[in-house]
């Protein structure tokens, strides 16, 4: 688990939170930041998984390293109630679909409608289109995608877990964005984030909700 | 290995002598490698490890499967009775796959369709005994299908499958099963011959069309895929030597029917469903209680309503792990990892530790979570016939699947090796799942407990606690297995504030194991006075129960049938001689401190 280089102190951690609908590659996504490695059939998350990686940013004055700390969400899980522990105090959230398929992208619309009810203003979303290797299956066009970064105002990116494209480059400009919007900034503790983390669990989603969106 | 070497058959024969079955398979004879390895460093690959056989039958009995009767008989008789079942079994999946797949619709009398085709799929059962040169089994054919016409009659199995949705009906469903299908593509199992795709989406999908109100979740592939390797390899590592009636249950042609009644004995028997079925309101102002008095997150209680997990995780948090480490409590609790209980433990309990543990851990920690599983239904169930009281069923779920099953009636004497279960208690606190699953959740994270010490953010925190596997592939599962039995049954303590108890929570023979290697290093002050402490609970246990069965033994000779005090007179006898065994522990013990 530990490929990402040892924190040092001067390190700015970002809370990146990534969801999507199941097997659209998040999990892929991020192992192939964290690990720059693929693995063709990455088993599904149950649950969440966690993983991070230190990027520095030479080109900033003066030059600074992000440790993006990866919240990797499950695609399937019912639990939908746990979404906002996982949004909550996120810097950056990554909402993934698969260009091969159109369900996917409504899946999306449905993470970015719950982001924009629920987590903070603050957050920077992306939307992220992964498979774009697999361009012969393709049946969300790019100019879709754009379309409704363009109309939520997001970030937006084709990626490739398997060939790479695009991937590191995705987290690069989020860093940056994250920066130039002051969502994080060098210097700032680390608590002033973390404080959102301790809302009640009373506060989570109503049951009634839970239900409505259940996907079964 | 020879039939009369296995565990099965040593927890037969034991079973045929003094009605103990499960103490057999788990004092470790199951667990340890067959052949002492001197080299302490290759684990046991598996594939060729001969207890998969037993296991694969245990698993059986324990999820009552297959069933064992009450009175001491032969094992041939024993053995003898499990083939009509089993092939009555083999015929339901053969009908029931066979009714998914087609679905009948326009249909009026589901149970005529049923009964036609489970006498196919015994026709067809008997063409496999034939060709395979298995003739002396046919008669149980026969047998097989007039269980299936007399369970006809007295259940409503038939008509909860014409109630189950077909797979056209609605695109949701369409939608599980391509998930399904594409979560079995993408396990670790992949690529294991032993796990064949199509067996374990027939019998994914087939279980989900019969249980429409859970349905399928992610995570109950791997379950399913360790049913279907534990019978793929129990048929390699069969005796060749095994009465025809053992070896036709590790029958390779119908693992995948096999392999069915394992996963849904797991879902269903041993309750496992429950913690997938997301809207299951425990209906216990009880356990809320017990968790706002237990916990510091007194938070959590207010809630209007929980789950099934998500008590169970509260449970583990706030009630278990509070008593065996406060240390680890209170640093869970003041980095806020209690908020985030929902993020790791759901999997570590709702997949069985299927990605927590390696295959060689995972199967023995099975064994020792089923077995006690058994061992407690089976005492509940003595209980309950003793009282006279059928209907004091405090998990409604396994009741009712019981009413409609063979209900095994070994007395399980396992007085010396697991602490007995105080049904109370039990009953008191409502956990809806195995206390020894639970326990092994603690004994895992006592086992990662420094490393979870030295980390104080929660980030670094979760993704210690998701990691896979989560304990070295070298840890010795037994032991996990045995600590964990020791937790699940401990009583709350306190709180007594040390750092390192997991050398002192143990069963007593363990102790005093510890206790021995323990003398090297010496005790500390703190160290010894729980040493002490445990050893008056052991004492205080004992004293309990020897006291328990004189009070039954009063109470049985006012009835006056000669034949029961007989056998309440044998079964006592076991009970004092456990616990007279455990107090020998503790005299060892004692003479060591």
């Amino acid at each position: 688990m530990a490929s990402a280089s040892p924190t040092r102190a001067k390190d700015i951690p970002a809370k990146i939170v990534v969801l999507g609908e199941s097997a659209v590659g998040k999990s892929s996504l991020a192992l192939r930041f964290v690990r720059r490695d693929f693995i063709p059939n990455q088993e599904a998350t149950i649950g969440a998984s966690f993983l991070s990686r230190s990027v520095s940013l030479v080109d900033e004055s003066p030059p600074v390293t992000i440790k993006f700390e990866i919240w990797d969400t499950a695609g399937q899980e019912r639990y939908r109630a746990l979404a906002p522990m996982y949004y909550r105090g996120a810097a950056g959230a990554l909402v993934v679909y698969d260009i091969t398929s159109a369900d996917s992208l409504r899946k999306a619309e449905s993470w970015i409608g719950e982001l924009r009810r629920n987590a903070d203003p603050q957050t920077v979303v992306v939307l992220v289109g992964n498979k774009c290797d697999l361009e012969s299956m393709r049946q969300v066009s790019i100019q879709q995608g754009q379309d409704l970064a363009e109309k939520e105002e997001l970030l937006f990116y084709e990626t490739s877990a398997k060939d790479g494209t695009n991937v590191d480059a995705l987290f690069t400009n989020l860093g940056k964005t994250l920066l130039s919007r002051g969502v994080i900034a060098s210097g700032v503790d680390r608590r002033s984030t973390m404080s959102r983390n301790l809302q009640p669990p009373g506060s989570r989603t109503p049951k009634s909700e839970q239900q409505k969106r259940c996907d079964c | 290995m020879k039939w009369c070497d296995t565990p099965l058959y040593h927890a037969l024969k034991s079973l045929d002598l003094n009605r103990r079955l499960v103490s057999a398979s788990l004092d470790g004879s199951l667990a340890e490698p067959a052949v002492d390895d001197s080299d302490s460093t290759t684990l046991p690959n598996g594939i060729d490890d001969p207890h998969y056989f037993s296991r694969s039958v245990l698993w059986r009995i324990f999820l009552s499967v297959l069933t064992v009767p009450y009175t001491g008989t032969s094992i041939d008789n024993v053995v003898a009775s499990w083939c009509p079942r089993l092939f009555a079994l083999r015929a339901q999946y053969a009908s029931q796959k066979q009714q998914f797949h087609q679905c009948y619709p326009e249909f009026g009398n589901v149970d005529e369709v049923a009964s036609t085709m489970e006498d196919m799929a015994l026709a067809e059962v008997d063409e496999v005994l034939v060709t395979q040169n298995r003739q002396s089994l046919r008669g149980s054919v026969g047998l097989a299908r007039l269980m299936l016409t007399m369970s006809c009659a007295t259940n409503s199995r038939r008509s909860s499958i014409g109630k189950g949705k077909s797979p056209l009906e609605s695109c949701s469903d369409q939608v599980a099963e391509d998930i399904i299908s594409l979560d079995i593509k993408r396990t670790y199992l992949t690529n294991d011959p032993e796990v064949p795709h199509h067996s374990l989406f027939n019998i994914l999908t087939v279980w989900r069309w019969l249980h429409p109100v859970i349905g399928y979740h992610q995570g109950m592939h791997e379950i399913a895929g360790i049913c279907l390797q534990v019978l793929s390899r129990a048929a390699v590592a069969m005796p060749d030597d095994c009465p025809p009636e053992v070896a036709e249950c590790a029958n390779a042609a119908f693992r995948e029917a096999d392999a069915y009644y394992l996963f849904d004995g797991i879902m269903s028997t041993f309750g496992l469903a429950e913690l997938f079925h997301a809207t299951t309101v425990v209906g216990s102002q009880n356990l809320r209680t017990n968790v706002g008095n237990f916990g510091d997150g007194g938070s959590l209680s207010e809630r209007p309503a929980m789950t099934a997990l998500e008590s169970v995780c509260e449970h583990v948090a706030f009630h278990m792990l509070r008593d065996h480490s406060t240390t680890l409590y209170h640093h869970l609790a003041n980095t806020n990892m209690f908020d985030k209980l929902l993020v790791f433990l759901p999997r570590w309990i709702r997949n069985m530790f299927t990605r927590e543990l390696t295959m060689p851990q995972l199967v023995i920690v099975w064994d020792g979570v089923f077995g006690v599983f058994y061992n407690d239904e089976v005492r509940r169930e003595d209980r309950r016939r003793h009282q006279g009281n059928g209907s004091t069923g405090s998990s409604g779920n396994i009741a009712a699947f019981r009413r409609s099953t063979t209900i095994p009636t070994v007395y399980a004497g396992t007085a010396g090796s697991t602490p007995q279960l105080d049904e109370d208690e039990d009953a008191a606190l409502h956990i809806p799942f195995s206390r020894t699953a639970l326990g092994v959740v603690v004994a895992l994270l006592l086992h990662i407990e420094d490393d979870l010490l030295e980390l104080d953010d929660d980030f670094s925190l979760l993704r210690r606690l998701t990691s896979t596997p989560i304990v070295s592939p070298m840890v010795d599962a037994s032991w996990i297995m045995n600590n964990a039995m020791a937790i699940a049954n401990t009583r709350p303590l306190g709180v007594i504030p040390i750092h390192r108890r997991r050398e002192s929570i143990a069963t007593a023979e363990n102790v005093s194991r510890a206790a021995a290697s323990a003398s090297a290093t010496r005790l500390t002050k703190e160290e010894l006075m729980l040493q002490q402490r445990s050893v008056a609970l052991v004492v205080e246990r004992v004293t309990k129960r020897i006291a328990d069965c004189m009070e039954v033994d009063l109470e049985d000779t006012t009835s006056s049938r000669g034949n029961t005090s007989v056998r309440l007179t044998e079964s006592n006898v076991a009970v004092i001689r456990g616990a007279l065994r455990e107090l020998q522990c503790v005299a060892d013990r004692l003479s060591f401190l």
